[in-house]
């Protein structure tokens, strides 16, 4: 049974903002955007209406010095998607004029209107110096103003934060990779015409054929058995000290950046979870049980990853070749997962 | 503590709190903290077993002062306990941890930036 989706709306959506802790910025910030409207949407909700997850390494493209691995679909993806699926109507700005973003957002916060922001994570004061990296897509929802200084939730940060014009202006339109180009969403029109249930069958449908399509050598299932056979041949292709610099930047990207571990796949286990009861369907149930069983595998991959970058010689080209194999088994299993994924929804 | 590590994946991990992770971060023939390595696990263990049971399901890594010297480092706080976690890595600016120690003068600075609520 489905029924269309009823908004719990108490305040304007400045009041009834709140900030919530999450793993993954996008989802996290669309879900407390979302939320502050009148839906509360988990952010695994988001995560799996949005299609988040993904795979894809590419070689050509380098991240920190090395191949992109990434296990999640491109940034800002996730909000499009979810807000299309669900219906609500989103505007989407970028702009060349620093001070014409900046006073458009004085506009919509005047407007008790939250804004979400592409932001460049080397330019976000207030994040420890350590966490500040080359990473312009990085979501914030701007959601009132002190003064000069704008109030920031920060959904992988504890607590909401407060920063000047000017640092906020830099961290919205320093150059970097991705360029955010002052990239600034708000929710125009929120009143969702499709059922919960509906979104996230399209949802799960929409990721699951993007990982099965064969059209990409570098993305989807064809991207994960690429890099298994790439793994087996990196120690006879590069240096002991890259193999331990590029095992290490999977790891990295599987495991911190935002994933919530095992890359993305126990938030969308839990995703599915919370489907399975929303669409009471014990198979679904079932289904995140194996996605669960899936994202231990990623883990034992993350740690054989990280011990064999400690390693050399034999010894490495022997730990190249397991992980090679897990990886290839891995990809066997998200297979038969995503096909049966198809079936169920 | 003879090899640099990075320091977002090393800080990442302790405040996950994630041991296995930790381990394959760690080279199990050095010392840590004037520790061999197993004791040096040992030691994050209880410190985790700690805060869990202080109710924190995470440490917040933020940037202090120690020492005579004012040098800067890291330390940990519970997330929810605010409890501090006596550890303090040392990075230097390529982003690697170079030193660790449990220096108790360790300082928080003040973070100007958190809203008072």
């Amino acid at each position: 049974m489905s029924s269309k989706i009823q908004l719990q709306i108490n305040h304007t959506p400045i009041e009834d903002y709140k900030h919530q802790v999450h793993h993954h910025c996008e989802s996290g910030a669309v879900s407390n955007l979302f939320s502050s409207y009148g839906l509360p949407l988990s952010e695994e909700m988001v995560f799996g209406i949005g299609a988040g997850l993904y795979f894809a390494h590419v070689t050509f493209l380098k991240t920190l010095g090395a191949p992109t691995t990434t296990f999640r679909f491109f940034p800002g993806q996730v909000f499009k998607m979810a807000a299309k699926t669900l219906g609500v109507q989103c505007t989407v700005r970028t702009y060349k004029d620093a001070e014409k973003g900046m006073n458009d957002l004085d506009a919509l916060l005047a407007e008790q209107k939250p804004a979400g922001l592409f932001t460049n994570m080397l330019h976000l004061a207030y994040l420890p110096d350590i966490f500040k990296f080359e990473f312009s897509a990085h979501n914030i929802i701007v959601y009132g103003k002190e003064g000069d200084d704008y109030l920031i939730s920060d959904s992988i940060i504890e607590f909401p934060v407060k920063i000047s014009r000017e640092a906020l202006a830099k961290a919205r339109f320093g150059k970097g990779f991705l360029g955010s180009k002052g990239r600034m969403y708000h929710v125009t029109d929120f009143n969702p015409k499709v059922s919960l249930e509906e979104a996230i069958r399209t949802g799960i449908r929409k990721m699951c054929k993007r990982m099965l399509r064969k059209v990409y050598p570098w993305g989807g299932l064809r991207g994960m058995r690429r890099l298994a056979k790439g793994i087996k041949k990196y120690p006879e292709k590069f240096s002991t000290e890259q193999v331990a610099f590029y095992l290490t930047n999977i790891v990295r990207m599987q495991e911190i950046v935002g994933t919530g571990g095992s890359g993305f796949r126990l938030i969308y286990a839990r995703f599915l979870q919370e489907a399975a009861t929303r669409l009471n369907s014990p198979a679904l149930n079932e289904l995140a049980g194996e996605l669960k069983s899936i994202a231990m595998d990623w883990r034992n991959f993350a740690l054989k990853a990280g011990k064999t970058a400690k390693t050399k010689g034999e010894a490495m080209t022997a730990g190249c070749a397991q992980l090679s194999d897990m990886l290839s088994d891995i990809a066997d299993k998200e297979e038969q997962l995503y096909l049966k994924l198809l079936k169920t929804v | 503590m003879k090899t640099p590590i990075p320091a977002d994946m090393l800080m990442f991990f302790i405040i996950r709190m994630d041991i296995p992770m930790i381990e394959t971060m760690l080279d199990e023939t050095e010392s840590y903290v004037g520790m061999d390595y197993p004791s040096f696990i040992q030691f994050l263990e209880q410190g985790f077993a700690r805060h869990q049971a202080l109710g924190d399901s995470t440490v917040l890594a933020l940037q202090g002062k120690f020492g005579p010297d004012q040098k800067a480092g890291y330390s940990f706080m519970g997330n929810k306990s605010f409890q501090p976690f006596e550890l303090v890595l040392i990075a230097d600016d390529q982003k690697m941890v170079i030193d660790m120690n449990t220096d108790p003068s360790f300082v928080f600075d003040a973070n100007s930036f958190v809203i008072q609520k």
